[in-house]
């Protein structure tokens, strides 16, 4: 199979780019001649950037030659390590300044004995103290209501017994004392049975701060109690 | 990871890395004063006053990093400080209006010294700082910026444009005896 005839003016072309290819190689550039310079009107980049080049290294090796001629009197360095020697006990120099880049913060106050001793015992000793610290009958309580809590089909009657045993828990643990400083009697949920849900909720609201139960506490109309006030009292 | 040259080795407690910093840059230091003070004493006293001055300040010295830069600020404070007594040295600014420029040679006239670090001090103090490290201590970029606790694209730019001012100081380029 033959090559399809050249178009007329190919070898014009080809022998364009090989000179373009001669000229960019700087073969046949004349003197002063720019390959990407389209008009003797437009700026010569390229000599430009030359003489920028040349002009910045001038500058360079001018400041160089300068800075590197300035030299300090001799002994001078000496005369200053000894002035620091002299200076250092006098100067406040912290010794804290770190390889991390952190600037030296003010130290911590040592802790007293007692704080040390708290935040030095480990989660462990500090789980144990808080179960020791728990009554046992509570503790019993709180599994019981841990499995109610669990148990997505409770045993029939299950909550009947954990209601009776909270009743009969709660009033064990908060009997009232014989003392006159002391506050008044906590409410005890037995004396809440059988009241309407709106009076338990208030009921069991007594024990927030003013703060909060302000507003969501409104007095009973028609009674001179506070609604929260314990039956009792 | 290496750590820095400018901050504390694990080794070095305060007063080792101070006094290693300003062994290191001391040149530095010194162009920095003489670019205020002609003569070479007085540009050494500015630079102890100012290094004394520093190790007692240097817990107010927030940024390590940064403490070649910071040191010489405060030596040029110390320089201008020693150029305003009564009875003040002599600073690199009389010597332009008294003095001929040497002829350019191999090595540099005092003159020609005084007159490109006089004029060096005038560029903004960032640009200064950077030209004069660059070319006391023959820092690349990339080093320049580790020095001085900046980015190397900060350096970079301040260089070009103190170099800029510098290139269009037409005293400047006869006394560095380059063509116009």
């Amino acid at each position: 199979m033959t090559q399809p005839p050249l178009p007329p003016d190919a070898n014009d072309y080809a022998a364009d780019l090989s000179r373009a290819e001669r000229i960019f190689a700087g073969l046949d550039r004349p003197a002063g001649h720019n390959p990407l310079r389209l008009s003797p009107s437009e700026p010569d980049l390229l000599a430009e950037t030359e003489r920028e080049m040349r002009d910045a290294a001038d500058w360079a090796r001018g400041l160089e030659r300068v800075f590197g001629a300035l030299t300090p009197p001799p002994g001078a360095l000496d005369r200053l390590q000894t002035a620091m020697t002299t200076a250092w006990s006098d100067a406040a120099v912290p010794d804290d300044v770190t390889a991390s880049g952190n600037a030296p913060q003010a130290a911590d106050p040592e802790p007293t004995e007692g704080e040390e001793a708290f935040f030095d015992r480990g989660p462990d000793e500090e789980a144990s103290e808080l179960d020791s610290e728990l009554n046992p009958e509570l503790q019993r309580l709180d599994q019981a209501l841990d499995r109610a809590l669990r148990s997505t089909q409770p045993e029939h009657g299950a909550l009947d017994r954990l209601q009776r045993t909270l009743a009969t828990q709660t009033q064990m643990d908060f009997e009232p004392v014989a003392d006159e400083d002391a506050p008044p009697a906590p409410l005890r949920i037995a004396d809440y049975q059988g009241a309407s849900p709106g009076q338990e909720l208030r009921a069991a609201g007594s024990d927030l701060d003013d703060d909060e139960t302000e507003d969501t506490a409104p007095n009973d109309p028609g009674s001179s109690d506070p609604p929260n006030a314990p039956a009792d009292a | 990871m290496p750590v820095a040259s400018n901050l504390p080795r694990p080794d070095e407690d305060s007063r080792a890395w101070f006094e290693r910093i300003v062994r290191d840059h001391y040149r530095f230091l010194y162009a920095t004063a003489a670019r205020v003070l002609r003569r070479p004493e007085d540009a050494e006293d500015a630079v102890q006053t100012g290094v004394l001055k520093a190790m007692q300040r240097l817990d107010q010295l927030t940024e390590p990093k940064a403490i070649v830069g910071w040191l010489g600020r405060i030596v040029r404070h110390a320089a201008i400080d020693i150029a305003r007594k009564p009875n003040r040295a002599t600073t690199s600014t009389e010597l332009l209006d008294s003095s001929a420029l040497e002829p350019v040679d191999d090595k540099p006239g005092q003159d020609e010294i005084a007159l490109v670090l006089h004029e060096v001090d005038q560029l903004p103090e960032s640009q200064a700082e950077v030209i004069t490290l660059r070319f006391v201590e023959g820092l690349s970029v990339a080093e320049l910026a580790e020095r001085l606790g900046i980015t190397p694209n900060a350096a970079r730019v301040r260089m070009f444009r103190g170099y800029e001012r510098l290139r269009a100081n037409p005293r400047l380029r006869a006394a560095l005896g380059i063509d116009p």
